[in-house]
């Protein structure tokens, strides 16, 4: 039910987002748990009950004192913020009004500002240690302002009055500005700069602080001090805000939401005054706040603010309850969020700072790459339920596809990026992407010109995870392409260490010994990188596709080896649950997932398809992909022509001829592909049987090896093994060098002398296949190993570490591959 | 196509690569154009209209100096005896800087034209530079000179002499930039003169400074082996010894990735001339997966005729393909030439394929699936059967063929690979025997 939620959502953040009450009362109605859910816009008092004790407590028990105004401001806070979005637009006119005005009084403000200019340069500066947090800003030499300063009269009017009014209280119990002073930039500077210098102290009360900042706020515009002083006031306000939440990880509903206006505060002024410049190459002494001739100068990024309140809306997520219904409500958010990623966008497209761009781009692709665009797959008239498209809107946050954005994105920072990390970051996000709309091909390809499966190893650990991810999803769209082989092989590193949830962030790491300690801060660390539950790749089906994958291949395979099929084994990790059930004596129905899947591979191994096709089509957990019939067919093909396969292996010992009628009947195939299965495996020699055209009819050889065959070939083999060894002993041993050489060169001359020339096979066309043959024999494990990489196309492998699954017989194997080179050159 | 082709891939690489490279290419095309597509896409197939085809000769050559020729072609166009007066300008004002360039690179030309300096000059370059510098009044500016004025007659379509000038500026020049472009302008300049012997060397020499030279990017490497790709087809479909040489240039890892990222249409090509080339069969199955690979982004019928081949086993598709192969191999410039060969290569690798799997197969259908006539079919198989090709045996009364049927008997191999042993064993004690006695200390290993 839960996951059903979130699979939509997953989808389609947008579909349920608050804006239209009717879609609210369709989600509560659908959802029984819900229905406190509708009113999520609106601030709600009991859900911001159970948030709020969080912060409060940590307060009081820092600062017993002043818990009871610590629990006034929090309401105030409370109070507030429901009143925000009503008089925002008012606010918005009075900034404009207050723009406008601006450039009128300007004059009378110069005067002032020589004075502010002094305090700033004497005061220390906080602010910096904040803003600063992002080291690598480059400074912009283009746009550095000169500032000249305009020496004017200084009327000693205002100074006197400051200190002739005694002081009044402002609205609340703070005292900012004398009453009926007129309030001047310097005054709001050196204001501004005391409380901000509190900041990070002890004592300091952080949500006092955000209140003072706000009034501060207030005051500056009635006094109509600028937009730079504004968007001045607002960056420590926002600075403010995320110190509050430091102590306590996880931001509270309101804070998050104040914050997020904020910075869309932020971004709206810097967006309707393109001349001002803010940015932290901005110097503190070259500051313009209100001298309008110049272009204003703020010092600050509200880049870095952008991408706090990201993370900060990703740690909230991290620490919610999946389970909740907080945590749909605060992954709704996730809209507004992008639409404001848009927003700063565009101001940093305009601004033109290419590493400015690269971050925020891989800030955008990271909220995109996880959705699939439904329409896409509409388009293309995949989808099982279609009224699906249209109820889902697009997870850009704009009209366009999902696909062109993230090549738009990716390739400006493939183009642009100099930093590794971003780039390969982006590229994992395309992968991941491509593969999710199944687009196989397109993914494979970067994967593999990205060479990043060589370089992922010096990565960071975040850029692995991502990388594991990525590669999960390349397994899960080769599935679905029904390229079984290639699905295998991706996921197999990851399956079969028994780590995946660790491995994917989705849950914690295993402990290696029971007893062992756990390391708390390193526990954090790791707490800190887990993904939010809506990203989270289900692990139950990545298993399930990993199994079935493993048993379309696995299960042909030993029907082929009947007696050393332990040697030649596929996957292990299938092997492990098949050998479990193989014991039991009684076999009960199965249950979950994975009994499925090992049932259908029991009745796939006795040539009953029909009910390994219904077994597997029975396992609920494909309706997990968009196009679940579509897998569905595909599957119940390819267990058809496996099962046809084992069929073949197993039982052509017992036959003399087959018609290709009756296997077509048998297993429900048409005539041409049953002749393609069959042409191949005797191309391949995995069968030894001929066709006959007239008759249409398979004619088998000679019977499968026997036991005794198997034995005596085994013993031929390690007796060869043997030879080789005392050779390699003799040769290390007395110093002769290229004795081997010599002794393989003697003895194939010898076996050509015994053959005769006579006796060479006449057909050229069958000579390659009786040297394939005999590689067969002798090699065994080797030239199995030595051809498995190859069928993913040989230069640009996937993983090196395929090889493993062999180690124990390294010795035996190469050892053994030197006796085929023997074998091959004396035929 | 090849028109298309061409022109499209001048359109893909803009003005990266050293200064021949486009005006060595502009001729290039303006050969195929004349060369090729009058003699036979135009004539043969009339795939394209005869005025498109002008039209785009003129576009290309209007670029180069070769005017006389542009002015020809537009009289065709238009139909008129008039030259445009922007052709006639260009006319003078190339006949102008010709005669600047000719008389600046004159004392340098004079010198190699004296006897007693190419005698002098040997392969180090420095040594050369002195020597001139120091007896003839050379100045390292004259070498610029040269350069200049063999690209310019290149232009022209002189192709000898620049191919001339540029030798001698290659034998002199230290500037790397200048020597590289010097050498892809030999190798159009040789290529244009059909000099395939000179034209293979140069090929070879450019290839080792790609391979060995490091480039700023690694795209830009990519590039030029993408061009070295593209050319070679000239050389290998006209040289003797050419289809071996693709398949060994092709298949190796850097020009295997380079066909793979950048034109996978080359892969056509490769497959032609494995499929025709009886020595490179055992790259069949490596083509097979890289055409595999590469399917979703090209696919022809020449790479289809492989699939269905190889991948497939789907007979009755390989025999429609083949019907396929044949026009597309008929229209392709490189290809027209191996029409026979290639026909003859396919219906064998058909043959092949069919024979491996079957055991008795009935002629009339064999001749079907290779596009034959039962008696023709009949008289191919029986020359296969007497040249000792193939193991069978035709049943006439039935009109079957019979495949011989493996003998391949367990016993037998396991007998030999002991009899190998016992061998091997024999010579290991013999040799144990020859050692000086103090390694008889050593406990015997070939105790069995």
């Amino acid at each position: 039910m839960y996951e059903a939620q979130l699979a939509t959502y997953r989808a389609s953040p947008e579909a349920n987002a608050p804006v239209k009450p009717s879609k609210e009362a369709k989600e509560s109605e659908s959802s029984s748990d819900s229905s406190s859910d509708s009113d999520s816009d609106t601030p709600k008092k009991p859900t911001a009950k159970t948030a709020k004790p969080a912060p409060g407590k940590a307060a009081a028990g820092k600062k017993a004192a002043a818990s009871s105004s610590d629990s006034s401001s929090d309401s105030d806070s409370e109070d507030e913020a429901p009143k925000k979005p009503a008089t925002k637009p008012a606010a918005a006119t009075a900034t404009a009004k207050a723009a406008a005005a601006d450039s009128d009084e300007s004059s009378d403000w110069d005067s002032s500002e020589s004075s502010s200019s002094e305090d700033e340069g004497g005061t220390p500066q906080y602010t910096r240690e904040y803003f600063l947090k992002k080291v690598g800003e480059p400074e912009k030499p283009l746009k550095k302002v000169k500032r000249v300063r305009a020496v004017a009269p200084k009327p000693d009017e205002n100074a006197a009055a400051e200190a002739a009014e005694p002081k009044v209280e402002v609205k609340a119990e703070k005292v900012f500005f004398p009453k009926d002073a007129e309030i001047t930039h310097a005054m709001m500077v050196a204001k501004l700069q005391e409380i901000v210098a509190a900041r990070g102290k002890k004592g300091t009360d952080k949500n006092d602080m955000i209140d003072t900042l706000k009034k501060l706020a207030e005051i500056s515009e009635t006094a109509k001090l600028g937009v730079a002083m504004r968007l001045k006031i607002f960056l420590h306000l926002v600075a403010a805000e995320f110190d509050a939440a430091s102590t306590t990880p996880p931001m509270s509903t309101e804070l998050w939401n104040s914050c997020f206006a904020n910075v869309g505060e932020l971004l709206r002024i810097v967006r309707e005054t393109p001349t001002l410049i803010v940015g932290d190459h901005v110097t503190e002494e070259n500051e313009n706040l209100s001298d309008t001739s110049k272009p204003l100068a703020v010092r600050g990024s509200v880049l870095g603010t952008v991408e706090r309140l990201d993370d900060e809306f990703t740690r909230t997520l991290q620490s919610a309850d999946p389970h909740t219904v907080e945590y749909i409500s605060h992954l709704r958010d996730e809209n507004r969020l992008v639409s404001l990623l848009v927003a700063a966008q565009e101001m940093v497209e305009r601004i033109g700072v290419v590493v400015d761009i690269c971050r925020l781009y891989l800030r955008r692709i990271e909220h995109v790459y996880i959705k699939l665009d439904y329409r896409e797959f509409a388009e293309k008239g995949l989808l099982s339920s279609p009224a699906l498209a249209s109820a889902v809107s697009s997870p850009t946050g704009t009209d366009e596809r999902a696909t062109a954005l993230m090549a738009r994105l990716c390739k400006y920072i493939y183009h642009n990026d100099k930093t590794a990390r971003i780039r390969s970051r982006a590229m994992l996000c395309h992968i991941y992407h491509h593969a999710l709309h199944d687009r196989w091909f397109e993914a494979r390809d970067l994967m593999l010109m990205s060479h990043l499966q060589e370089t992922v190893t010096h990565a960071d650990i975040e850029t692995h995870i991502l990388f594991n991810r990525t590669m999960v999803q390349l397994g899960l769209c080769a599935f679905r392409a029904g390229l079984i082989v290639d699905a295998h092989h991706c996921l197999q590193d990851l399956v079969s260490s028994g780590r995946a949830k660790e491995l994917l962030a989705q849950g914690p790491t295993q402990q290696k010994y029971p007893g062992a300690e756990r390391n708390v801060e390193q526990e954090k660390i790791e707490r800190r990188r887990q993904l939010p539950f809506h990203m989270h790749i289900n692990v139950e089906l990545l298993e399930c596709v990993y199994l079935t994958s493993a048993m379309l291949l696995e299960i042909p395979n030993m029907a082929a080896h009947p007696y050393n099929h332990k040697r030649l084994m596929i996957s292990k990790h299938f092997r492990k649950y098949w050998d479990f059930v193989d014991r039991q004596i009684f076999h009960g129905p199965p249950e979950n997932t994975r009994d499925h899947v090992i049932a259908a591979a029991r009745a796939l191994a006795a040539c009953n398809w029909n009910q390994a096709q219904t077994l597997i089509r029975s396992i609920k957990i494909w309706s997990l992909f968009p196009t679940a019939d579509k897998v569905k067919d595909m599957l119940s093909l390819k267990i058809q022509e496996e099962g046809l396969r084992t069929y073949l292996f197993t039982y052509s010992g017992i036959y003399d001829s087959i018609s290709l009628d009756t296997l077509a009947q048998l297993f429900d195939l048409p005539q041409a592909t049953v002749h393609r299965i069959v042409s191949k495996m005797i191309m391949s020699d995995e069968l030894h049987a001929s066709l006959n055209q007239p008759t249409n009819t398979i004619v088998v050889h000679r019977s499968d090896l026997s036991k005794l065959h198997h034995l005596a070939l085994l013993f031929t083999d390690k007796s060869t093994t043997f030879i080789e060894k005392n050779e390699f002993l003799f040769e290390q041993r007395s110093g002769v060098q290229g004795f081997r050489e010599q002794q393989q060169r003697a003895a194939s001359a010898y076996s050509n002398q015994r053959r005769g020339p006579g006796q060479r096979p006449a057909a050229a066309g069958k000579e390659g296949g009786q040297q394939r043959l005999q590689r067969q024999f002798v090699g065994g494990a080797g030239a199995a190993q030595t051809q498995r990489p190859r069928r993913f196309g040989q230069p640009r492998n996937y993983h090196n570490n395929n090889n493993n699954s062999n180690n124990s017989n390294v010795n035996n194997t190469a050892t053994q591959a030197d006796a085929q080179q023997l074998a091959v050159s004396s035929s | 196509m090849l028109f298309n082709l061409c022109v499209g891939e001048r359109a893909k690489f803009p003005g990266h690569v050293a200064h021949f490279f486009h005006v060595a290419f502009c001729p290039m095309s303006q050969y195929c154009c004349n060369n090729a597509f009058r003699s036979f896409s135009l004539n043969h197939c009339q795939i394209y209209a005869d005025e498109e085809i002008a039209r785009g000769k003129l576009d290309l050559i209007s670029s180069t100096n070769m005017v006389d020729f542009a002015i020809d072609i537009y009289k065709t166009i238009q139909q008129t005896e008039e030259a445009p007066a922007d052709l006639v300008e260009k006319r003078e004002s190339t006949v102008a800087r010709l005669k600047v360039l000719h008389n600046s690179a004159e004392p340098v030309l004079n010198l190699f034209q004296n006897e007693e300096v190419i005698k002098q000059l040997r392969q180090d370059k420095q040594h050369n530079l002195q020597y001139l510098q120091q007896h003839h009044q050379f100045q390292p500016e004259m070498l610029d000179t040269l350069y200049e004025y063999a690209k310019f007659q290149f232009d022209c379509g002189n192709y000898t002499g620049a191919a001339d000038y540029l030798y001698h500026f290659n034998l002199l020049s230290t500037d790397t930039e200048r020597t590289f472009s010097a050498l892809w302008g030999k190798l159009a300049c040789e290529i244009l003169l059909h000099n395939w012997e000179t034209a293979l060397e140069e090929m070879t020499r450019l290839k080792e400074i790609i391979d060995s030279r490091t480039f700023a990017t690694p795209l830009l490497q990519l590039q030029q082996r993408t061009w070295l790709i593209h050319w070679s087809l000239f050389i290998f479909f006209h040289h003797p010894r050419g289809r071996d040489g693709i398949v060994d240039l092709f298949f190796q890892t850097p020009y295997l990735n380079a066909i793979q990222t950048t034109c996978p249409h080359m892969l056509r090509y490769l497959a032609t001339a494995v499929i025709t080339n009886k020595r490179r069969r055992p790259m069949l199955k490596d083509l097979v997966r890289i055409i595999q690979q590469e399917s979703y982004t090209y696919r022809d019928p020449i790479t289809q005729l492989l699939e269905c081949l190889y991948v497939n086993y789907d007979f009755d598709a390989a025999q429609l393909v083949l019907r396929e192969c044949e026009k597309v191999v008929n229209n392709d410039f490189f290809l027209c030439s191996l029409l026979d060969d290639f026909i003859e290569s396919a219906r064998m690798l058909i043959f092949e394929t069919y024979c491996r799997i079957h055991e008795v197969i009935s002629i009339g259908l064999l001749a079907e699936k290779l596009n034959m006539t039962a008696d023709d079919a009949e008289r191919w198989i029986v020359n296969l059967i007497r040249n000792a090709k193939m193991d069978a045996k035709i049943d006439s009364q039935l009109s079957h063929v019979v495949m011989g049927a493996p003998t391949k008997n367990i016993h037998q191999d396991i007998i030999e690979k002991t009899n190998i042993l016992s061998f091997r064993a024999q010579l290991l004690s013999s040799a144990l025997d020859k050692l000086p006695s103090d390694s008889q200390k050593v406990q015997d290993p070939a105790d069995l």
